[in-house]
């Protein structure tokens, strides 16, 4: 049962990336102003000097063989040349996924830290001040786009400088000895992680908090409160195992918008994740670069969800008897 | 007496959800024939296919097998609306609230192109009458109106493209008793008015006593015995037949 | 009635902007092409920086066309001949920041409407096909909308920009960009769409109009498209400032509509030269409208979300 519920689960995963890809690839494909048409445009390079780099990097072939031949490559872990840099693609994109992950984790670690307990305390106080103001709070949160508040936080934190902005270390390159690379770096690090977890917080202890207070008013709570067992003990043992179905599938949506909001705080913050290397790509549409990016950031969002379901399979009894 | 209705070797099966392999048989080889300025009852217990068969005869369904002709001729989608209309279960739901009384009745005339909008608009509101409904209602939106005024309007509806026949699939059971009565009244007197035959899909014997002269039993999607309302419920002689007379409340002056 | 009042407060806020925003060339002294290069980032309420000329109430000054028809050359406010006025101060070429924020609003905010406006369409139709006709039609649409759900929306912005050409006129940038927004958009008010349709066609009523013989059209037109109504609305409310965010952000990255035609992406590019936008915090004024609107749409959508909510239940 539980391996064919996680079979169905990668499967469908594995189609999804599979269509994904074939999705990205196409529209790139057909689309004018390929990296090689603007080389056309200079007057010193002759037609034949670019007929024969399309030939050379199969640009000629038709679009299924291009496809098949990326794909193939792909699964092997080979996204291809970047045009514009001529290295391979996945030694251009894995350190700054790495980059990008440190970041996005980190954020997605401490929004569920505040959401958790604060989504508990508003949920189980519902008439306290606290739960009468994170309404109209997160509210206002959820209206301001993050571009506006990573803009707004960037320029506070330069303003009172106390902590750096910018890049992932200080200026100098990174430092000598592990210690103090991951020193500086975690400086570096804290005003994006606290513009991403600010991108994410409201949405979240929003959900969270429904999530409780509609468990907290199920019937059999009601019951278990009527026999005398304690606050506390309901709430931890009770209503948050109840939630937690709902919980879970949130954590997915958590991941993709912490994706598409790391990539503008990578570009703002000149943090050296994936962002600033898709943008870079798209401007000069360097297609191989693009796609991988693309499809990196799609399985970041496909892993958090079959994430999601398996934990959702390991909390809740009743999809193993499904 | 002449068959207004007849169907011939009816059935209905449906596919269910995947998984299950075979269909389910809802109709099996029915042969009904209903006569002109009749009141069938079609009584059974729930599941026995009474509102299936309704909703074959009015074309609400698709039968898997078999035909239905009306006045010896078949019935075919263009011509039923006209022959053959069905008032449904609950008549309250089947009518859109965003809708007023009078387009809701005029919408079989809009839905089948008859007349202009000025005409259809006038029989609308002449049947809206007819059911005791007066033109000054007509303004009203359907979620304005009490249940048993909804089901004044359904059966306005029904009737505005003048059909012969009037299948009532337990168009009444939703309704409490002094509507219902009025129901049934305004029923008997819209019978003679427009010479109409109705077909009554019914749980509530005392109703089929009532107003019905001719009874359908069913159980498990087939005709198990028919004929006159004080035969078949007086001697009866299938046992479905005597379950369901025996499981109705009787009252000593029913 | 707390609920009336916020949506009334909400409302006109809303209705307020936009009326600002249509009419920018009125409210806004000057050209925001134009450049004043004698005084780059000239301080907010600079009033007559030349020293012989006063701020007026409606003076005439440049030409500028109301809703694209009429030609108009008065505005609100303005200086007297040889006098200037930058109440939000001026921009690193001498550019007016106030007539920038407000001309560059009508390229934000048209991109974003539009761009719902297709979003809503597509998702209706799909949507509607989907749930109404069900089968394989449902299956390979749905499974569409999923595809597009699983690509994060900005990434896939993105590259559906870097997929489509590059040097074209403003006009057609602007309309490239509002269609590619709305193209990306199109798969969340499909998916809910499509299950309301499924209900819907469930209904008695719909079943009752099937009987008198109605045909598909009818069906879709007269019962079931009146029902996705209030969906659309409230989904309006939720995407037009997500989509004019992402016509921002097009712009913000300069993939949207290019130098000199103000947008407030484009306006707002100077965050990427953090230390300007410390020392010259004017830099920021889109924020001054752009704030008050997002906060507007988000209170008209909650409300009416809520208001759905308390209809259905």
């Amino acid at each position: 049962m539980l391996k064919s519920y996680i079979a169905r689960r990668l499967l469908n995963s594995m189609l999804l990336l599979v269509a994904i890809s074939m999705l990205s690839f196409l529209f790139l494909e057909i689309a004018p102003g390929r990296f090689l048409d603007e080389m056309r445009l200079d007057p010193r390079v002759s037609p034949d000097t670019i007929y024969a780099m399309r030939q050379q990097r199969g640009m000629n072939d038709p679009l299924p063989v291009r496809y098949g031949r990326w794909a193939g490559g792909a699964l092997r872990g080979d996204f291809g040349l970047s045009l514009a840099y001529g290295v391979p693609v996945l030694n251009l994109a894995l350190p700054r996924m790495r980059n990008t992950l440190l970041l996005t984790i980190t954020a997605l670690v401490l929004a569920w830290v505040i959401c958790l307990p604060c989504g508990v305390w508003t949920a189980a106080r519902p008439r306290s001040l606290a739960a009468r103001l994170s309404g109209p709070f997160t509210s206002l949160l959820l209206s301001v786009p993050e571009l506006l508040a990573a803009g707004i936080l960037l320029l506070l934190a330069l303003r009172t400088g106390y902590f750096p902005a910018g890049g992932m270390f200080s200026p100098g390159g990174r430092p000598a000895g592990t210690i103090r690379a991951v020193a500086d770096a975690s400086r570096h690090m804290l005003i994006p992680v606290l513009i991403l977890t600010l991108a994410v917080v409201p949405l979240l202890l929003r959900h969270v908090r429904a999530a409780l207070e509609s468990a907290s008013g199920a019937p059999f709570v009601q019951a278990a409160r009527g026999l005398g067992i304690p606050e506390r003990r309901l709430w931890l043992r009770h209503i948050l195992r109840v939630a937690a179905n709902p919980l879970i599938s949130l954590m997915g949506l958590s991941v993709a918008g912490l994706i598409s909001s790391s990539l503008l705080v990578d570009v703002l913050l000149g943090w050296p994740g994936l962002g600033p290397l898709f943008l870079d790509a798209v401007a000069v549409r360097d297609t191989p670069v693009v796609i991988s990016v693309l499809m990196l950031s799609a399985l970041f969002l496909v892993a958090g969800n079959l994430a999601a379901d398996l934990l959702l399979y390991a909390c809740d009894p009743r999809i193993r008897t499904e | 007496m002449i068959s207004l209705l007849a169907a011939s070797n009816l059935s209905k099966s449906f596919r269910p959800h995947r998984g299950i392999a075979h269909p389910v048989l809802a109709l099996r080889n029915i042969d009904l024939s209903i006569e002109a300025g009749s009141v069938t009852a079609v009584i059974g217990g729930s599941g026995a296919g009474k509102s299936v068969l309704a909703r074959c005869l009015s074309g609400h369904e698709r039968p898997t097998q078999g035909t239905v002709s009306f006045a010896g001729v078949e019935l075919t989608a263009k011509s039923r609306p006209h022959l053959v209309q069905l008032v449904p279960q609950d008549p309250a739901a089947s009518l859109n609230p965003r809708f007023t009384a009078c387009e809701l009745v005029a919408e079989p005339l809009r839905i089948q192109g008859v007349g202009t909008s000025g005409t259809r608009r006038d029989r609308a509101l002449g049947r809206l009458k007819s059911v005791g409904l007066p033109a000054s209602c007509a303004g009203r939106r359907a979620d304005e109106f009490s249940a048993g005024e909804r089901a004044r309007i359904a059966l306005a509806r029904a009737l505005v493209l003048e059909p012969r026949l009037l299948i009532l699939d337990e168009s009444l059971s939703s309704l409490d008793v002094p509507v219902q009565a009025a129901i049934t009244g305004l029923l008997s007197e819209l019978k003679s008015r427009h010479s109409l035959t109705y077909l009554l899909v019914a749980h509530d014997l005392t109703l089929v006593r009532q107003i019905a002269c001719a009874v359908v039993v069913m159980d498990a999607g087939e005709i198990v015995e028919r004929g006159p309302v004080s035969e078949v419920l007086g001697r009866p002689q299938h046992p479905a037949t005597v379950r369901l007379i025996e499981g109705s409340p009787r009252f000593p002056d029913a | 009635m707390r609920a009336r009042l916020r949506l009334w407060v909400a409302g006109s806020v809303v209705a307020a902007i936009h009326v600002l925003i249509v009419f920018a060339g009125f409210f806004a002294p000057y050209d925001p092409t134009e450049q004043h290069r004698e005084i780059p980032l000239a301080t907010p309420f600079t009033i007559n920086a030349k020293g012989d000329g006063r701020a007026e109430w409606f003076t005439t000054g440049w030409r500028y066309r109301v809703l694209g028809v009429v030609t108009c050359s008065r505005h609100l406010f303005g200086a007297s001949a040889g006098g200037q006025v930058f109440v939000l101060g001026t921009d690193p070429y001498g550019r007016d920041q106030l007539s920038r924020v407000l001309c560059g609003g009508q390229i934000s905010v048209l991109a974003g409407s539009i761009a719902a406006f297709l979003a809503l369409l597509l998702g209706l139709v799909f949507g509607t096909v989907a749930g109404f006709y069900g089968g394989w039609t449902d299956e390979i649409l749905m499974r569409l909308a999923e595809l597009f759900l699983a690509l994060p929306w900005l990434y896939l912005l993105l590259a559906a920009r870097a997929a489509l050409p590059d040097s074209l006129t403003p006009g057609q940038t602007f309309l490239l960009v509002a269609s590619i927004i709305g193209a990306t958009g199109w798969a969340r008010p499909a998916r809910l769409i499509r299950g309301l349709v499924l209900s819907a066609r469930e209904r008695e009523y719909v079943h009752a109009a099937r009987g008198f013989g109605a045909s598909h059209w009818y069906l879709l037109t007269r019962h079931i498209v009146p029902e996705t109504w209030g969906v659309l609305l409230t989904q309006a409310g939720i995407l037009i400032p997500q989509f004019i965010m992402a016509e921002v952000l097009l712009a913000f990255f300069g993939l949207g509509v290019g130098e000199p035609v103000p947008s407030w992406g484009s306006t707002l590019s100077y965050l990427r030269q953090p230390w300007l936008a410390v020392t010259a915090w004017w830099m920021l004024a889109p924020l001054l409208v752009m704030l008050p609107l997002f906060l507007g749409y988000h209170a008209l959508a909650s409300t009416l979300q809520q208001r759905a909510a308390a209809g259905s239940g």
